[in-house]
């Protein structure tokens, strides 16, 4: 069933998260006025960057767009598509949501700043991601985006965020190198290694073979609520069907806040001895609760010296079955456990295959609620966006059934340290270790979700049908 | 054991009403309704639309099932239930046709009520998994408390230690008054491992045997069968999930959960064998295969059973973890779903009766989601403990109890 992959019709961040591009801007956006909106997205459809760049330039800028399932209905087409995923009708902020993605407490919706309404007159309609190398280059873009009449008379901004960062600065706020595992994908330039072979393109845009041998199901419309052919046929319905989500994928965005002082505090609690800090152990104690050092370096290939290197080409059950060098409940073998899942390593790696998101994250810092003139105090974490063709079997997954699991893969009753749902300081995490394992605990949730929702990021003749159908609803 | 009740006309809400309240009261309450039995392992309410068959969707009334798993002899589990729980049963059963007037005030009615209505499965066709043979409710809440104290003593424990006298310090806690003393019962780990064996020896050529008589020539056959259906069945129209929104609230309540499915066999004789001999199989493999914790690769399933009511195949199971992870893992090992489910209607297509069907998710899920029927009360006698991890358990306390001599 291997079908060629239309790069020129993927949206760009499916393939790449623009490393060279420092500074980024979110904008979420509600439709105030349908018709004027579509002039609008007509206006811009031009511009969104696909995943083949001519001629290999990298641009100095790149703009990119999602619709969430309010959006499209605003814009008359959510009504009209069949085998859209519940998740995303349902929202990231739906009520069995709380227990899946462990979004309780100071996390829970009604505390977020937005997306936690599930009423109408706060609803977000569409994602707005800009890049640029610089910040003139992301002001330009901005400029040539939302500065026009028809986006300042047919969309209003309910938030917008913004992300710099050093260039060359690859960590989050914890003080970690990030985003050194991503999916290797098949036909978007992913590299197989001997420890990871190629994932299937269907795992992360939808109308290709994923990893379970078949097609997951691609959002769809009748054929005659698109008589002049703007999307492509739907490869298993010809003729009656069109295929509104081909190319395209499911976004998740989350503004996660990271605790970064109790981080610290607790680190350091734990690694006193008569007083005074110990900063190896210091620093072995969080590297253990994150599976890498802080360079990204894997405890897997450096058990007890501190590396340097962000390998990525590892697996568990060779030289760590038991968790002596990497813990079983650690956020990296929590996120991807590779080939150490409870079966044989061969089905472990088939299944972890399964459960992958591409993360394009970027981290923020703004000042806190109650930060002051004389006293600033400032917020950092990270503009958690994921991709993955199936939200409940990959991003919902992940959260469920792997980090925030208190029995994942064996272990009694710990989540993950970094970003688990702890509750309040009852939290634990186990560092297997002989002759007895050590149990730290106390352990607080470090990481809190302040908004989100689920997004669609259609393919680019998606995003032209939708400034150009015909819709039902006037405007 | 499953007992199924007709509901009195048009009590369909209200009964649906009184289950959800009483599921509140069993969340809330560590003492309430099934708390106090001590013979249930797991026990279930759930409401199952009137029984049809394959050629029309006639007016049978709608019917109350319960389901539990329990230890001993049924007579003793119903005498236990109705005496523990004897007014929550009134109140449910309140909605049931022909249930006794003075309710629980007489228990023998009550129990005469059950066994009248109980689906005695040595009687049609069955199979029945269990993920721990032969453990009863004390054996594993003896061996938990063990567990859990041995952990809070070796918390205290400085690393500087060595093996030896960290353990002699373990055993001789539990020699000297512990607060859980390690019991020793009937079944261990270690005797399953030599039954497996014994089993597998004497077994595994007959099975060989048995699988090219029988499934060779009906796998094959089914290709003729799968061909016909193929034609006669519409094409599904693409899933709407606005139109069933409110099913996927009931599916994740915890970290053990629920599901039951009814689905319909199809018409013919073909179908209704391949079913009868799939149930046949499943018996087999469950009771001398699978009896360490694994069905088959699955080591998530408490309790699973599959029952043909006249045409209705009904399957009730207790499972760790969230309902997608686990159709993704029946999916991975589609061979047996397939065996079972393809004989139902709706049931996505397979070939040679073992692939595709449930290889496809997407359509598998759809398949579980339109048959579902939730339980809205839902017990669990060991909650928080997975099924592997009980298995772990298991073999420390019996480990333990070995070297205090027990």
């Amino acid at each position: 069933m291997s079908r060629h992959v239309d790069r020129h019709d993927i949206q760009g961040i499916i393939a790449s998260g623009y490393d060279h591009l420092n500074c980024a801007r979110f904008i979420l956006l509600r439709i105030e006025k349908p018709e004027t909106a579509k002039r609008w997205l007509t206006g811009i459809a031009r511009l969104v960057t696909c995943a083949e760049h001519p001629g290999g330039n990298k641009p100095r800028n790149c703009l990119n767009l999602a619709v969430t399932w309010k959006g499209l209905c605003a814009l008359g087409v959510g009504q009209m598509l069949g085998d859209i995923s519940h998740e995303f009708v349902a929202g990231m902020n739906r009520s069995e949501a709380r227990s899946i993605l462990g979004d309780s407490g100071e996390s829970s919706a009604e505390r977020w700043e937005f997306g936690g309404d599930t009423g109408d007159s706060q609803a977000i309609h569409l994602l707005v991601l800009l890049y640029g190398e610089t910040l003139p280059d992301l002001e330009s873009l901005h400029r040539t985006v939302c500065d026009t009449a028809d986006f300042a008379e047919g969309l209003s901004v309910v938030k917008s965020q913004d992300s710099n960062r050093a260039p060359g600065d690859l960590t989050e706020p914890f003080g970690f190198r990030d985003g050194i595992s991503q999916p290797p994908v098949r036909g978007l330039g992913g590299r197989r290694q001997a420890t990871e072979p190629l994932i299937n393109t269907g795992e992360f845009v939808l109308g290709y073979e994923n990893e379970l041998g078949y097609r997951t199901p691609i959002p769809s419309i009748d054929s005659w609520a698109d008589p002049t052919g703007l999307l492509p046929d739907h490869p298993d319905y010809a003729g009656r069907r069109r295929g509104f989500g081909l190319n395209g994928t499911y976004l998740v965005f989350r503004k996660l806040v990271q605790k970064v002082d109790e981080f610290r505090a607790y680190i350091e609690n734990q690694s006193r001895k008569a007083g005074t800090v110990d900063p190896r152990r210091r620093e072995l104690l969080a590297a253990k609760m994150m599976g890498r050092w802080r360079s990204g370096a894997p405890l897997v290939l450096s058990p007890e010296v501190p590396g340097s290197e962000p390998r990525n080409d590892f697996l568990f059950m060779p030289t760590d079955p038991d968790g002596l060098a990497c813990p079983i409940g650690s956020h990296i073998r929590r996120a991807n456990p590779r080939d150490s899942l409870d079966m044989s390593p061969a089905s472990s790696l088939q299944a972890s295959r399964r459960h992958r998101i591409i993360r394009r994250g970027r981290k923020f810092s703004e000042p806190s609620a109650n930060s002051s003139a004389q006293n600033p105090k400032y917020d950092q974490g990270l503009y958690f966006i994921a991709l993955n063709a199936d939200l409940r079997r990959q991003f919902e997954f992940v959260q469920q059934s792997w980090l925030n699991n208190p029995s994942f893969n064996g272990i009694d009753n710990d989540k993950d340290p970094i970003v688990g749902d702890n509750e309040s300081d009852r939290g634990s995490f186990t560092i297997q270790s002989r002759p007895i394992n050590e149990r730290l605990s106390g352990l607080p949730r470090f990481v809190t979700v302040r908004g989100g929702g689920y997004f669609f990021l259609p393919g680019i003749r998606a995003i032209g049908f939708l400034a150009r159908c015909q819709s039902e609803i006037k405007g | 054991m499953l007992v199924l009740a007709d509901i009195k006309p048009d009590e369909h809400d209200a009964l649906q009403r009184e289950l959800e309240q009483i599921g509140i009261e069993l969340q809330s309450r560590s003492d309430a309704l099934f708390h106090r039995s001590a013979t249930t392992h797991y026990a279930a309410w759930m409401i199952l639309p009137g029984a049809r068959d394959a050629h029309d969707a006639s007016s049978a009334p709608d019917r109350l099932l319960l389901e539990t798993n329990y230890d001993g002899q049924l007579e003793e589990h119903l005498s236990d239930l109705v005496t523990q729980c004897g007014s929550a049963i009134d109140r449910v059963y309140a909605h049931c046709q022909d249930y006794p007037a003075q309710g629980s005030r007489d228990p023998k009615v009550v129990e005469a009520f059950f066994r009248a209505r109980h689906q005695d499965t040595s009687k049609m066709p069955t199979a029945h998994y269990v993920g721990l043979p032969g453990r009863s409710v004390p054996d594993i809440r003896n061996a938990i408390a063990v567990y859990e104290e041995a952990k809070d003593f070796l918390d205290r424990f400085d690393h500087a230690s060595d093996v030896d006298s960290i353990e002699r310090a373990l055993v001789a806690h539990f020699r000297n008054s512990p607060a859980s003393a390690p019991k020793r019962f009937a079944i261990t780990q270690a005797g399953l491992r030599h039954l497996l064996v014994y089993n597998l020896i004497l077994g595994f050529p007959l099975m060989i045997i048995y699988v090219l008589l029988n499934w060779a020539p009906l796998c094959l056959l089914a290709r003729y069968f799968e061909g016909k259906e193929a034609r006669n069945d519409r094409r599904h129209p693409p899933w709407d999930p606005t139109a069933h929104a409110e099913i996927y609230s009931h599916l994740d309540l915890a970290a053990q959960n629920h599901l039951c499915t009814v689905a319909t066999v199809k018409p013919g004789w073909f179908r209704m064998l391949v079913a009868k001999r799939a149930l046949a199989l499943g018996r087999i493999l469950a009771s001398k295969f699978f009896i360490l914790g694994r069905l088959d690769q699955m080591n998530t399933v408490h309790f699973a059973r599959w029952i043909l009511i006249g045409r209705e195949l009904l399957f009730v199971g207790n499972y760790d973890g969230s309902w997608s992870g686990y159709l993704g893992d029946f999916s991975d090992q589609a061979w047996g779903v397939n065996l079972i489910w393809s004989n139902t209607i709706g049931f996505p297509p397979t070939r040679f009766l073992t692939r595709g069907g449930a290889q496809n998710l997407d359509a598998f899920e759809t398949q579980a989601l339109t048959h579902y029927a939730p339980a809205p009360v839902f017990y669990s006698a060991y909650p928080g403990y997975p099924q592997a991890n009980i298995v772990r358990i298991l073999e420390f306390r019996d480990a333990l109890a070995k070297k205090l001599g027990i």
